[in-house]
């Protein structure tokens, strides 16, 4: 370590310049470390898959995060923006889906890509068509029974 | 978008949570004190009027699932899910006239099992009360949950000490009272509740109208309102049926069309199924609107209160809570009650005990009570898994005994093998069509493939039903 008082007196603006720029570098290479640690990221037991179009997006992050979502062939909105580490998303329609992360200053996540891919409508339709007999079914033989109970 | 963040001081919370507590504790005291006999106890004398059976068929019918599941219903599966919810209503409405059957068939009955046990004998019951136990368990566990959750929601009380308060008081008042003081204090509560979902609707209208709304949901979750969105499309019958499933086989409806007084229990049922329609849509709209409010929903479970303690602030919060408090006792309370009834009379009396006497009925039911509360207790404290998936496992297990008790009541012709086959076959494949393709199917497959079974065992039946079987002694 240097000891500024061994030298002489005329050297004093030098020293307090000395002292000065030890600081300054000491501010811009250890405080953004200690004030940013980590960049924002994706929980990494998030689904990225679904076929009913809801996502549970997870996160981790040091403060207040923004999270975007780009569609395919669209452009990217703003979902969400506060200090949660979750949000439910639904109602999403087929297709791939980018989300991303940034942190307070501007750090970004990894993106990742959630694929929405619908089940089978003509299946859907067919259970509804199954349901609708079952139930009719069941309709009937109350009524009758009861008419003629 | 806004934070999740507590609505409502918890030294509030703790006070309307201790003065409700109070009220249903020291009325259930007052009521059991008229309780002589298990048949006082269980049945309320069998003596209840229109009045208050309309308000406990539509109390006991407005859960916390209502509350809360209805709108995780509609922010899933969209205007389809809200509606889907809705069918829910038809199980009282059609269990009206099955009512009035099961009074004429059964005048000295207490319970659903005692239908099964004399309709389809020994092995058709013991299937039926482990699926109903379960779906009785799992019942009182989504509830439990939910109130934590929203107690932990709405005032920052920490969810086990909320789910546990709300436990014990119903536990109290249900020992002590029974079904007497379960219908009057669901009387109360339908009051409370139809008032405060009517305020809610009029204040999430008051800040944001329909075509912000509607807009809202084009922008940003368009499969929402898609008439042809697969997964909702399929839930529509899903739950329907098991809404139907839960009202025909389970001891809250049957204890209820034994404790009414002759000619009263298909009129209530249809006014309660009547009266109840309407709240699930109401309950889901408010889920619609959460992303035109700027609600930031965390998990799909919680976006109910969320965007009611958005709208309402602090008074509204009051309110809500208020009103959760109510829809979840108006649930367990009654749930409890038939569940331990169906214990002492199923299990306690007609296996272990057939000499019990009618005092010592009435004091193992208020004991069963209590083991069922801390049973109940004893799962919910780890808080695993969201409130849909615990309730909706259950649904092949009551879809699966629907067929088997419309044709048990109105059929000669239903038998054994066609009741023990339709449960066994129609809640195995439902529940392995839960896992492989998920729960908005797992009812329909059990309850189609359950009638399918039941129509061939009785068309194949060469036997005929003597229905004076069923009128057995107490």
């Amino acid at each position: 370590m240097l000891d500024f008082a061994r030298f002489p007196e005329k050297h004093a603006v030098a020293r307090a310049r000395s002292v000065l720029a030890f600081l300054a570098i000491l501010i811009t290479t250890i405080a953004p470390a200690a004030a940013f640690a980590s960049p924002p990221t994706f929980s990494p037991d998030m689904a990225l898959a679904s076929d009913s179009g809801q996502v549970d997006v997870q996160w981790q992050a040091d403060g207040e995060v923004t999270l975007t979502m780009s569609e395919t062939s669209r452009g990217t909105k703003l979902v969400y923006k506060g200090t949660d580490s979750r949000i439910f998303l639904s109602g999403l329609r087929d297709g791939d889906y980018e989300l991303r992360l940034a942190g307070e200053d501007g750090s970004l996540s990894e993106p990742v890509v959630v694929e929405v891919r619908p089940q089978s409508l003509s299946r859907a339709l067919f259970l509804v068509l199954i349901g609708a007999l079952v139930t009719l079914g069941i309709v009937i033989v109350v009524l009758r029974g009861a008419r003629h109970g | 978008m806004v934070e999740s963040k507590v609505f409502l001081d918890p030294t509030l919370g703790w006070i309307l949570l201790a003065a409700f507590s109070a009220l249903w504790i020291g009325l259930g005291i007052y009521w059991g004190k008229r309780n002589k006999s298990f048949e006082d106890h269980a049945l309320a004398g069998r003596n209840v009027g229109l009045a208050l059976g309309t308000a406990t068929a539509a109390a006991t019918w407005i859960t916390s699932n209502t509350t809360m599941l209805a709108p995780q219903f509609a922010l899933q599966l969209g205007v389809w899910g809200m509606l889907a919810y809705s069918t829910a209503a038809f199980g009282l409405i059609l269990f009206a006239p099955m009512a009035k059957r099961i009074r004429q068939l059964m005048p000295h009955g207490y319970t659903s099992g005692d239908f099964f046990r004399l309709r389809y004998g020994r092995v058709a019951w013991a299937i039926f009360l482990v699926f109903t136990l379960f779906y009785s368990l799992t019942w009182l566990v989504s509830m439990a949950m939910a109130g934590g959750i929203l107690l932990e929601a709405l005032a920052g009380i920490d969810y086990a000490w909320g789910m546990s308060v709300i436990l014990a008081v119903c536990v109290i008042y249900t020992m002590r009272g029974g079904l007497a003081a379960v219908i009057g204090t669901d009387f109360i509560q339908s009051l409370v509740i139809i008032v405060g979902i009517c305020v809610t609707g009029f204040a999430v209208l008051q800040n944001v109208s329909v075509s912000e709304i509607h807009a809202n949901l084009t922008a940003t979750k368009p499969a929402l309102l898609d008439v042809l969105f697969p997964a909702a499309v399929m839930a529509i019958f899903n739950n329907l049926l098991f809404g139907l499933g839960e009202v025909f086989h389970n001891n809250v409806w049957w204890s209820r069309a034994f404790a009414f007084r002759d000619g009263v229990a298909s009129k209530a049922f249809l006014m309660g199924g009547l009266v109840w329609l309407p709240i699930p849509v109401a309950a889901g709209f408010i889920a619609l609107a959460s992303g035109a409010l700027g609600v930031a929903v965390p998990s799909a479970d919680m976006v109910g209160p969320l965007v009611v303690a958005e709208v309402l602030g602090s008074a509204g919060a009051i309110a809500i809570f208020i009103v959760v408090f109510c829809s979840l006792a108006s649930s367990i309370d009654s749930l409890l009650a038939a569940t331990s009834d169906l214990v002492t009379e199923d299990i306690w009396r007609r296996l272990l005990h057939p000499s019990s006497s009618a005092e010592s009925l009435k004091r193992t039911a208020q004991f069963v009570t209590l083991g069922l509360g801390v049973l109940t207790w004893l799962v919910c404290l780890p808080r695993i898994g969201t409130l849909a998936t615990v309730l909706f496992f259950a649904g092949p297990l009551v879809g699966s005994m629907i067929w088997p008790i419309v044709t048990g009541l109105y059929w000669r012709s239903a038998n054994t093998v066609g009741a023990v086959g339709a449960m066994l076959l129609g809640a195995g494949i439902g529940l392995y069509c839960y896992f492989s393709i998920g729960w908005y199917v797992a009812t329909l497959i059990a309850t189609a493939v359950s009638m399918v079974w039941t129509l061939g065992a009785c068309g194949f039946a060469k036997g005929r039903f003597d229905w004076t079987v069923l009128k057995e002694a107490a």
